[in-house]
């Protein structure tokens, strides 16, 4: 594989190109699906292929075949700067990448072994009886990967993974019908330890709150968010408006812009307690990784500083657009699929407060825990959160449970925070992205943190 | 030599090969980003002994130790419920030839210069071929080669945005021109017009094709699944088949059979023929999407729709029947009096897929229509209802229809546009 790899390369710099990437990747899996408490499916999955990017005549190219021999991976090789030629007739600047440290490093994760079907069936007993609609699926898999590139990266990663997803649906019609989607998953088997507890815990919820959760009264309420919460608006919020390719447009067709534009980057996104990061190094996180897709090493990616968009995240190609190095945030999540900047584990960072402090120092609010739909428009400007599990707050207190949904433009959500609690927790996600589209596995959370005067309607 | 391997570990078992060449340019402010060829070269096996079964891929040629794992691997696996034996209609055979990538940048191109007056755009050529080959230990075989290709692009001026896209199986389908064209007068049409923000309410929408078709696509795949109705997960059940559930004015195919059609498929994972599948006719609930395990649990006949995977069935193009409803932008306002217009939309998600209380947000162009006519954009418009108001509250349809397909839909749709009544909108 070296040698051919190492072939790739050559051969590349030897046809015209300024640079060659050449990333072997495998992912080999096992998955599978109850529905209801039956088998619905079982797979395994060997997935296999070698990925080449070239940039050439000003362009980018890509190509990758899943037949590893010699004369086609040379072929391909021949397909991405051939592309890359074709794609540079119609720029108006060639694209360049950023100067990096490059990687030369190997690490391998301990396998997971765990059965999906085993867990799935324990995690399907858990199960509150009075849930009518059942839908598990587990899915147990290993990535390795061999990244070497025309400027000195030689970097070669083993990491397992597990993911478990649980829609699980209460519908009763005189009370009506409410929905619960659960993940788990990690680079560890003590990843989903405690699994089955939370599996219970939330499916019993959903007919407490069929029968007792009130519609809100449409206002204006400070609202405190629970950690699950945190993740995703987090995530939404600022992660994706974030990624610099966003920025700079190349989303534009697809998964969209940001709110933050090309020569006004570093602007005020919230109040001074709003520290956000994205960091892939976090040991067991499903988001989990050491050095990125293009071979440069992974750091702590401070995207919001008291409040102060100061980082974004981004691959050699847009760290070169603004005239910075790159902060390792480029993934693939096949071979078939080119490095693109994307999240990894993405939080708010804890502050000094309790979180029953923050509760009880609120007058008249909403304390949210867990949420249903959820969307936001593609600048990453406009949110709205259905509310699963939420609280009426009256005088510092949890009163009766909730149903509503948030509507939040950024700035305010993020600008009236005025209060961060010091627990901290990480949710599991398949993060969408890209054409064709990249699902790749991140985490995102943080502590409980209060929001002041957000519009709440029923 | 697979089906040798396989002697005496397995009692059943099918082999699909399946060979893609993908080409794809993705482009932004005017330039190509990425020019990119993937190809992808697979074996998918479906293994059976007793009533254990088990589905396996691997890209790649098949290798003895693979496969030799897969089989061992059916011991480990609880009996399937919805076991039954491989059989059914041969597979049809179907070939064509692949086309060549190398004029992609000049559809490109012609996009970008046909957007006269915009700002920038943003967009993406996908061209696909693919070869399957299925055969199985019952005897039955078949083969098909096919390409399809779409375009779609966005095109902005300041805050407003535009999304045109075309579909279809061959590149000279590919209206690059009248896509970069349309984009542009919707854009000079909305241009200057006041900015507006709007409360949860509920209103009249006229829908674009891309929406309209994006939203029945959505139910397609959960309500009209067999695999959903097994579940539960579906708003409907067997036994309302036969009962008016939607508007009197709608009727929906999956059409997946259609050699026209972007989607199209001559059969699917298990070697079934796909064929055209009435899922609404007339406002009636008339039939629902299968794989062979699905149909006979349901005690249906299967539809060759296990197009994604063995386990559950997907829609592969829906067709939205036209009315008689204006083909015309302004005679569709007027059609529409007063109410929003919203262009396009991405992000949906489900409350509750068995209810279908879902929302889905606006995207580009979304206007205010006041007795017929345009009076203002608004910035964010969501839908949120549900999937049975969307099909009950159908008004219009328009007499024309569209082929369209971009990233965020989740079925190749043709579909026409379509004002619904009392809709759920919020910001």
């Amino acid at each position: 594989m070296e040698t051919l790899i190492y072939k790739a390369l050559d051969y590349g710099l030897a046809l015209g190109a300024s640079y060659v990437e050449v990333r072997w990747q495998r992912d080999a899996g096992t998955a599978a699906g109850l529905r209801n408490g039956q088998l619905e499916f079982s797979t395994t999955y060997f997935s296999e292929g070698i990925a080449v990017r070239a940039v050439a005549g000003g362009g980018m190219g890509f190509a990758s075949t899943t037949n590893i021999s010699l004369e086609e991976v040379l072929n391909a090789v021949e397909q991405a700067v051939r592309l890359a030629k074709a794609a540079g007739k119609l720029r108006k600047s060639p694209v360049t990448l950023s100067e990096e440290h490059m990687a030369n490093f190997s690490y391998t994760v301990p396998a997971i072994d765990l059965e999906p079907v085993d867990l799935l069936k324990v995690l399907d007993e858990s199960v509150d009886k009075m849930v009518n609609v059942r839908r598990l699926v587990a899915n147990v898999w290993t990535t390795e990967k061999r990244v070497v590139t025309s400027d000195g990266a030689d970097v070669f990663s083993k990491i397992p993974r597990i993911y478990i997803y649980a829609m699980l649906i209460r519908h009763e019609p005189s009370l009506g019908s409410l929905q619960r989607d659960l993940f788990f998953g990690g680079t560890s088997r003590d990843s989903v330890e405690g699994a089955e507890k939370v599996v219970e815990e939330e499916s019993k919820k959903l007919s407490l709150l069929l029968e007792k959760a009130k519609p809100i009264s449409p206002g204006r309420y400070d609202v405190v968010f629970a950690p699950e919460m945190t993740g995703i608006l987090v995530h939404e919020s600022i992660g994706h408006p974030f990624e610099l390719d966003r920025i700079y447009g190349r989303e534009g067709a697809e998964a969209g812009e940001s709110y933050i534009r090309p020569g006004n980057l570093r602007i005020r996104i919230g109040s001074e307690y709003v520290n956000i990061t994205d960091y892939p190094a976090v040991p067991g996180t499903y988001g989990f990784y050491l050095v990125d897709d293009e071979g440069v090493v992974a750091r702590p990616k401070q995207l919001v500083r008291n409040g102060v968009a100061t980082e974004f995240i981004t691959n050699r190609q847009y760290a070169a657009v603004i005239g910075v190095h790159s902060n390792g945030g480029a993934r693939a999540s096949l071979y078939s699929r080119e490095p693109i900047p994307r999240m990894s584990n993405t939080y708010l960072e804890p502050g000094d407060w309790k979180p029953d402090e923050i509760i009880k120092d609120t007058r008249r609010g909403v304390y949210v825990v867990s949420y249903t739909e959820w969307n936001i428009n593609d600048t990453r400007y406009s949110g709205r959160y259905g509310i699963l599990e939420g609280y009426l707050i009256e005088n510092g207190e949890l009163k009766h449970p909730i149903r509503g949904f948030i509507e939040v433009e950024t700035p305010e959500l993020w600008g009236n925070v005025d209060a961060v609690g010091r627990d901290f927790k990480l949710y599991v996600g398949t993060c969408g992205k890209g054409n064709p589209s990249q699902g790749v596995p991140v985490t995102m959370g943080g502590p409980t943190f209060r929001s002041r005067n957000l519009k709440v309607v029923p | 030599m697979i089906f040798k391997i396989l002697t005496g570990l397995v009692d059943e078992a099918a082999v699909v090969k399946t060979k893609a060449e993908h080409y794809m340019a993705r482009f932004a402010n005017d330039e190509i980003t990425v020019f990119k060829h993937w190809s992808e070269e697979a074996t998918y096996l479906y293994l059976a002994k007793g009533k254990r079964a088990a589905f396996v891929g691997m890209t790649g040629p098949p290798t003895l130790d693979k496969i030799e794992e897969a089989a061992k691997r059916l011991v480990m696996v609880p009996e399937d419920p919805l076991y039954v034996p491989l059989g059914g209609p041969q597979p049809a055979n179907y070939s064509e030839p692949a086309e060549g990538f190398e004029k992609i940048p000049d559809l490109v191109k012609a996009a970008i210069d046909a957007a006269e007056g915009v700002e920038r755009s943003a967009g993406v050529v996908h061209m696909t071929y693919i070869v399957v080959e299925y055969r199985d230990t019952a005897g039955r075989s078949g083969s098909y080669s096919a390409n399809r290709v779409y375009l779609a692009m966005r095109s902005f001026i300041g805050d407003l945005s535009a999304t045109s896209t075309s579909a279809g199986r061959k590149l000279a389908d590919i209206k690059a021109e009248e896509v970069g064209k349309r984009n542009a007068q919707i854009l000079h049409a909305a241009k200057g017009l006041p900015q507006v923000k709007i409360e949860p309410r509920r209103a009249d929408v006229l829908l674009s094709p891309l929406v309209f078709g994006h939203l029945i696509g959505e139910l397609a795949s959960s309500w009209a699944s067999g695999s959903e109705i097994l579940a539960g997960s579906s708003r409907y059940t067997k036994d309302d088949l036969g009962k008016e559930v939607a508007s009197p004015i709608l009727t929906v195919l999956d059409i997946t059979s259609d050699k026209a059609a972007y989607g199209f498929t001559p059969f699917d994972l298990e070697g079934v023929p796909t064929r055209p599948i009435e899922i609404y006719r007339k406002g009636i609930f008339a039939g629902v999407l299968h794989t062979r395990r699905t149909a006979h649990a349901l005690g249906m006949e299967p539809t060759g729709h296990a197009l994604r995977n063995w386990a559950m069935p997907s829609p592969g193009h829906i067709y939205i029947a036209p009315a008689d409803g204006p083909a015309d932008a302004e005679e569709l306002f007027r059609e529409l009096k007063n109410g929003y217009y919203i262009h396009n939309n991405w992000y949906t998600r489900f409350q509750n897929v068995k209810t279908g209380q879902f929302s889905t947000v606006g995207r580009d162009v979304l206007l205010e229509i006041k007795d017929g006519k345009p009076v203002a954009f608004v910035k964010f418009v969501r839908i949120a209802d549900t999937l049975e108001n969307v099909v009950k509250n159908i008004a219009v349809l328009s007499k024309e229809i569209s082929q369209v397909y971009w990233w965020d839909m989740p079925t190749p749709v043709h579909a026409p546009y379509a004002v619904l009544k009392n809709i759920g909108i919020t910001t």
